[in-house]
């Protein structure tokens, strides 16, 4: 019967118990606005992010980043992480870009992707552009 | 095994005290059903053949013989049969039969050195088979027995205890008690959370078979997973242990079989599977050896 009994466990502690995981991760593309004028409009989206896990820099972070950048993002991405395989961005679009059903089928193509990737432990822990993607003011893409 | 569409006589092998004993119910590709009853392995093998005429014929035969055979069969390489025991008895010299007759016969201590398998694509079968040769085309019978290898148990039984995970993202240390296992035993361990930073929606620890035919290079396998165990539903924190208590007994386990006669392999594996909330999978396979126990009360596991 002893062979049966249960191994021994150890005392978790209070803080351990109760304290908040190390897993939030929250992404949302929001809000996207058009900039610009006649044939150099573009539209931005607003990534918000809000996490404690400690690859990121900040708990709270809110930028604007526009699809070439995402583009050039995911050549980066790609570029970096060989093992792992990155899901698809959604499509280039060439005519009615700024139609709302447009933009808003790109926002949710974006949010998903962008969860997809920033969940995903081997880039978290070996991207170095992802951090700065989603939390720089500023994307400057080395491509 | 020819069953000949209009075989003029009835061959029936009957093994001596077959309703006695237990027996397995085994399933051959064309979907024939038979029980085969179970015997020891040096038990002596004794019956009787039953040969009846049909139509009141006569038959005109080259010889009646029966042989005891245990052998090891490819299910998807027909050609491929390895015969590692045979024994033959005669039954009758050639002659006439102008009526039934029955023939009693007896392999005397027949060595079955190894258990019966039906698997995927490996077959190891003990059979009687009786052969009334003829001139045209013989007559062939067979009639199959079980065998079980009983072993005491192991010397020595250590336990499979690891520390895994990602860097920085996922780190446990899981237990189990025992390397090695009765096929009626439990399974008892525990998981430790020592870093959690994905989003864990559920564990499970499977059970797997993997069945391997041939040598190297002409080596072929295949993977079944004969049951899961789903042991946490939800996200742990670090710190947090998880308790294992898995049952074995009502699943379809054999004893591992390792090498068997150089032919084949059949290992067993647990596999701790950690998924997240996006579906990606986190796991870990351990061997873990499988044994077949007598108990106590003769109720064969």
């Amino acid at each position: 019967m002893d062979k049966l009994r249960r191994p021994e466990i150890r005392q978790q502690t209070t803080q351990q118990m109760y304290g908040v995981p190390e897993n939030i991760l929250e992404i949302d593309v929001v809000n996207p606005q058009n900039h610009g004028l006649g044939r150099g409009m573009f539209t931005t989206y607003e990534i918000q992010c809000r996490t404690n896990m400690p690859y990121f820099r900040l708990r709270y972070s809110s930028v604007r980043r526009r699809y070439s950048e995402f583009e050039k993002f995911r050549d980066m991405l790609e570029h970096e992480i060989g093992r792992v395989s990155i899901p698809p961005l959604p499509g280039k679009v060439f005519t009615n870009r700024f139609r709302e059903d447009v933009i808003e089928e790109r926002r949710q193509g974006l949010e998903t992707f962008l969860r997809a990737v920033a969940g995903h432990p081997l880039i978290q822990t070996h991207s170095r552009i992802l951090s700065s993607f989603l939390q720089n003011q500023e994307f400057h893409p080395t491509i | 095994m020819e069953y000949l569409f209009r075989s003029p006589i009835d061959v029936d092998i009957h093994l001596e005290n077959e309703e006695e004993r237990s027996f397995v119910d085994i399933e051959f590709e064309q979907g024939r059903k038979d029980k085969a009853p179970v015997y020891g392995s040096d038990e002596s093998v004794k019956g009787a053949v039953m040969i009846r005429l049909k139509d009141g014929r006569k038959l005109d035969h080259n010889g009646i013989k029966i042989e005891f055979v245990g052998c090891i069969e490819n299910t998807y390489d027909k050609g491929n049969i390895h015969e590692f025991t045979r024994s033959v008895q005669e039954l009758a010299s050639p002659g006439e039969m102008r009526q039934a007759q029955m023939f009693d016969f007896e392999f005397k201590h027949v060595e079955k050195p190894y258990e019966s398998y039906f698997g995927k694509n490996v077959k190891l079968r003990y059979f009687c088979r009786v052969t009334v040769t003829r001139k045209m085309t013989d007559v062939i019978r067979e009639k199959d027995l079980w065998v079980y290898r009983y072993e005491n148990e192991p010397e020595t039984n250590s336990l499979i205890k690891m520390d895994v995970g990602i860097d920085d993202c996922l780190h446990i240390e899981f237990e189990y008690t025992k390397n090695k296992y009765h096929l009626r035993d439990v399974i008892v361990g525990k998981i430790y959370f020592i870093l959690v930073r994905i989003k864990v929606q559920r564990m499970e620890v499977n059970i797997i078979r993997r069945e391997t035919i041939g040598t190297p290079p002409n080596q072929y396998s295949n993977s079944e997973t004969v049951t899961r165990f789903q042991v946490m539903d939800g996200n742990p924190n670090r710190g947090e242990t998880i308790p294992l208590r898995m049952f074995l007994n009502g699943y379809s386990l054999t004893p591992t079989f390792r090498d068997v006669n150089k032919k084949f392999n059949v290992r067993y594996y647990l596999s701790l599977i950690l998924v997240d909330e996006d579906q990606r999978r986190y796991f870990k396979q351990s061997e873990i050896t499988l044994w077949r126990r007598k108990d106590e009360q003769g109720i064969i596991a």
